[in-house]
């Protein structure tokens, strides 16, 4: 009897082990973009809280942000992403997936088992890579607009030249003035000497 | 990280063919990871074949489902 009883609990032991038999996935979250960031907080929360009551662990939750969607997902064309990478039960997941499809504010997600070997790495070290990456290209980039920037200007100089006379007539203009200025009190003395001269002519 | 370099334009010669992937140490694809993809998609956002890129049996279909997996999220558009 006694060995049976203690078949009968390894066995129990053994369904238990089976039960929670724990997996590690990834869950990737399309959030509808037009909640607010407090109604966003509590979709998040949401799933946590969820993964924490069926005696999951979240190791890792990375808001991405708002990103632009690549094609519209229920007359969306932006969506807020989410990361969580999890430990969780095996035999919860299903249950994980209806509750996800349920979920009113949640747009599209994916749900993955992830390798042993797994480093998740943050989108923001993604964003430096690729931030890191791009300047190789610019410096191609900035030649050619540098030459398209010279070739517009050479374009501009060609095609208006009547913009660039205009001041210069401006400057005849007030040049002519000047000299009208600087002539007429010239002139004042010219008629004082003229006078003298011709009223000594006279006095001859 | 460091930062890998993925190159497409491997020639098809026979015996200098190597695939990006395992020359990087890289056993999975991530359909997170947009560098990784990217240099692996057409113009039209189609699957290219390993036969241009030189990627081995095993890391192309890792490719293509982390090509499929971010079309499915909306990272990458499904045609152009």
């Amino acid at each position: 009897m006694t060995t049976d009883t203690t078949a009968t609990k390894a066995k129990e032991e053994t369904v238990e082990e089976l039960s929670s038999a724990i997996g590690s996935y990834e869950l990737m979250v399309i959030i509808n973009p037009e909640l607010r960031e407090a109604d966003l907080k509590k979709e998040t929360d949401a799933i946590e809280k969820w993964v924490e009551k069926n005696k999951g662990k979240i190791s890792v939750s990375d808001l991405w942000g708002k990103r632009n969607l690549a094609y519209r997902i229920k007359q969306h064309l932006e969506g807020y992403y989410a990361v969580f990478n999890f430990a969780l039960p095996t035999d919860r997941a299903p249950a994980m997936n209806k509750m996800l499809r349920l979920e009113k504010g949640i747009i599209r997600y994916l749900l993955l088992t992830l390798p042993k070997d797994y480093v998740y790495v943050s989108y923001k070290e993604i964003k430096k890579e690729i931030g890191k990456a791009e300047p190789e290209k610019k410096v191609a980039e900035v030649v050619i607009e540098k030459k398209i920037k010279t070739a517009v200007e050479t374009r501009h100089v060609a095609s208006e030249p009547k913009p660039k006379e205009e001041p210069k007539k401006e400057t005849a203009a007030e040049e002519k003035k000047k000299e009208e200025k600087s002539a007429e009190p010239v002139d004042k003395d010219l008629d004082a000497k003229l006078d003298k001269i011709l009223g000594g002519n006279l006095d001859f | 990280m460091k930062r890998t370099i993925f190159s497409t334009a491997q020639k098809h010669v026979p015996g200098k063919r190597r695939c990006t992937f395992c020359t990087n140490q890289m056993k999975h694809v991530d359909y997170k990871d947009m560098s990784a993809i990217r240099p692996f998609v057409d113009f039209m956002k189609r699957i290219k074949s390993s036969y241009y890129t030189g990627v081995c049996l095993n890391h192309q279909k890792e490719l293509s489902r982390a090509i499929k997996r971010a079309r499915f999220m909306a990272t990458l558009p499904y045609v152009q």
